[in-house]
């Protein structure tokens, strides 16, 4: 437990120093602050994780772990009558830090349950938002974007479908709440790149509150300790489109080993992940040795563009076998030459413009054979800043060099802007004449069998880059009144559209569902597979509360309702939280 | 005066287009180390936000996969000790 403890302190240092410049500076735990966390918040008052009237039946309860932006920890759905507290712990990475709690933590602010409940009793007309101005969540004159103040978000849309019950509701009290709140820079980032260390501290933190908060329990019900083993899931609702979709990423090894785990002092740990959104995208093609594809770079665009190219797994070390050509509109091809691991070139032009990034990045799978990849980097479209270099627009070639008949997975990061953080993020795509997005009646294609002919550009494989490892959870989304796969969802390898399905849009034409905003009682408009994989998460919560013993995606698949849709489809789960009438 | 380039070095001045040398992007193991994370690292540089790393040789990073693996496990193992 120390170690755990320790370890959030420890092991991000790199956080903390903070490279891509995600942290506020004032939200950094000094180090002559930091200490590993103590038994003392078994015991003090102000570090109760909930008020006694908010613990869980020690039986019954399932925590459910949110890592999101901006998730709105005071909402009436995560309290009971009293109003009292359900959210046990919410950390705020990047918030001011706060002196005397979460003195463990590398940055940002905790509160917890009980000091929650203390907030929402004292509070007024308005009373939320000033207790978020009061915690730090809302601080408009700290640099960064203040998604905290924002009217609706994805945090306020994905955590209440996760863990958000009325009050009244009997099964509320079994589930308290453990969030984590992402720096808004993390989420300002078009690609999503910078998120994994971020997620992974999270990840560490819920687990560790998870433990103590099972202790906790025991030692006010008077129970005995180890008594207490609650399950745990966590929902993270964010991913990438690049990256080698082999489970061979730290955070997917991460996640499987959690999930892998049976301890003494806490329950089955889970993890639930979106399918994605990106099948129809054009951000994935298979080439192989010899063959290339078109990289179409659109024009203003002030964010970088990124593909990723990952080679056949092979026997022996890295050793360069793995090289792409590059040809940039108007400048001759260019094949890359790399030797070792981890070596970066950049390609310029004849006037010594660098117009692009490669590194070479090969992994060690987890069945001891590697996997050569290759990540390359375009320079934005538009310089952001006057003086810097900017890449030329337009279609860019990719070719794998060398011999040789395996296919290579090459996928295109993606490049979206979420609403209220920068814009000027414009997606690049793959441009294959064999792909077809629309058959001659305008209906919009979804799978490569209905493609036909041999396409670069394939639908399959276009699932969330996080969420290909052996245990976790992938959701995927069906339009509410066929419960037919939402065209947009991504796809696995195998052509399944996820694990379980959960209603989202309510048809192909009105593609969106009601979700909550930040504020009790306003809602707002969202859609998505961001939005399945909350009710998946409240799904299996619930049956984990119930005392179901779920090991294993086949396991949880064989629990859940088979829907009305198509009958080779996953089990499709009902809607999890219809939006209450006012 | 005619401007025109030495014939005795036909564009010697002249940058040439194309990749450069490979040279490595890290030379031990840190969290998260990523190439979206060195290519973002030197924008701050560029931009005199941060202090330029030190520049490593070409094999520097080539115990990396193997760190990188060895990193993995320890905080899985220090993660429930």
């Amino acid at each position: 437990m120390m170690a755990l403890a320790n370890r959030i302190v420890t092991a991000f240092e790199d956080f903390v120093e903070d490279p891509a410049g995600v942290l506020s500076d004032d939200a950094i735990n000094p180090p002559g602050r930091r200490s590993m966390a103590g038994e003392n918040d078994l015991t003090d008052p102000a570090l109760a994780y909930l008020s006694d009237s908010a613990l869980p039946d020690p039986g019954q309860g399932c925590i459910i772990g949110v890592i999101d932006d901006a998730v709105p920890f005071v909402h009436r759905r995560f309290t009971l009558a009293g109003p009292v507290s359900r959210m046990a712990s919410v950390w705020m990475q990047d918030a001011r830090f706060r002196p005397g709690m979460g003195a463990d933590l590398p940055s940002g602010a905790e509160w917890r349950g009980a000091e929650l409940s203390a907030l929402l009793a004292g509070a007024g007309p308005g009373g939320e938002d000033a207790i978020y101005r009061l915690t730090g969540a809302v601080d408009l004159t700290r640099p960064g974007p203040p998604s905290g103040a924002f009217e609706a978000g994805h945090g306020a849309a994905v955590a209440p479908l996760a863990a958000g019950f009325d009050p009244a509701d009997p099964q509320a009290r079994n589930h308290p709440v453990i969030a984590v709140c992402l720096p808004p820079r993390i989420i300002a980032d078009s690609m999503g790149v910078l998120a994994p260390v971020p997620i992974l501290a999270g990840m560490l933190f819920i687990i560790h509150r998870a433990r103590r908060l099972c202790r906790f329990i025991e030692a006010r019900r008077g129970l005995p300790r180890g008594r207490v083993r609650l399950p745990v899931v966590i929902n993270l609702s964010l991913g990438l489109t690049a990256g080698p979709r082999d489970g061979s990423t730290l955070l997917e090894r991460f996640m499987d080993a959690v999930s892998a785990m049976e301890e003494a002092d806490l329950g089955p740990v889970h993890f639930v992940l979106p399918m994605g959104n990106h099948r129809q995208g054009r951000l994935r093609a298979r080439l192989r040795p010899g063959q290339s594809i078109g990289w179409r770079l659109p024009p203003d665009d002030t964010t970088i563009n990124a593909i990723e190219i990952w080679g056949p797994p092979h026997d022996h070390p890295p050793r360069g076998e793995l090289q792409v050509t590059l040809t940039p509109p108007g400048q001759p091809p260019a094949t890359t030459a790399f030797t070792r691991p981890w070596q970066f070139s950049v390609l310029s032009d004849g006037q010594g413009m660098p117009l692009a990034r490669a590194y070479y990045t090969p992994h060690l799978l987890p069945d001891g054979r590697w996997r050569d990849g290759i990540a390359v980097i375009a320079t934005p479209t538009c310089p952001e800043r006057l003086g810097e270099p900017f890449a030329p627009p337009g279609e860019w070639r990719v070719g794998i060099a060398g011999d040789g008949n395996a296919p290579c997975d090459v996928t295109a990061q993606r490049d979206e802007v979420i609403r209220g953080f920068r814009r000027g993020a414009r997606q690049s795509w793959f441009h294959d004449p064999a792909y077809r997005s629309h058959d001659a009646s305008g209906f919009p294609i979804l799978t490569d069998e209905q493609n036909g002919g041999d396409p670069l550009v394939i639908r399959r494989g276009t699932v969330n880059s996080y969420a290909t490892g052996t245990r976790t959870l992938r959701a995927g989304a069906v339009y509410r009144r066929t419960e037919h796969t939402a065209a947009y969802g991504a796809l696995l390898d195998d052509g399944q559209p996820g694990d379980c399905l959960a209603p989202v849009d309510l048809s192909a034409n009105n593609g969106a569902m009601i979700v909550c905003g930040r504020n009790s009682g306003s809602f707002a408009r969202a859609a998505g597979t961001s939005l399945a994989a909350p009710q998946l998460t409240r799904w299996l919560a619930g049956r984990l509360s119930g005392g179901a013993v779920l090991d294993g995606r086949q396991a949880i698949r064989d629990q859940a309702p088979q829907g009305a849709g198509p009958q080779d489809q996953p089990p499709v789960l009902p809607l999890a939280a219809p939006f209450p009438e006012f | 005066m005619e401007l025109t380039s030495d014939p005795e070095k036909p564009d010697a001045d002249k940058p040439r287009s194309g990749w450069s040398a490979p040279k490595a992007a890290y030379a031990q193991f840190r969290p998260g180390l990523s190439p979206y994370l060195h290519y973002i690292h030197d924008l701050r540089v560029s931009r005199n936000q941060v202090p330029a790393p030190p520049d490593h040789g070409p094999d520097a990073g080539a115990e990396l996969p193997w760190q990188l693996e060895q990193a993995l496990r320890d905080l899985i193992e220090q993660s429930f000790r």
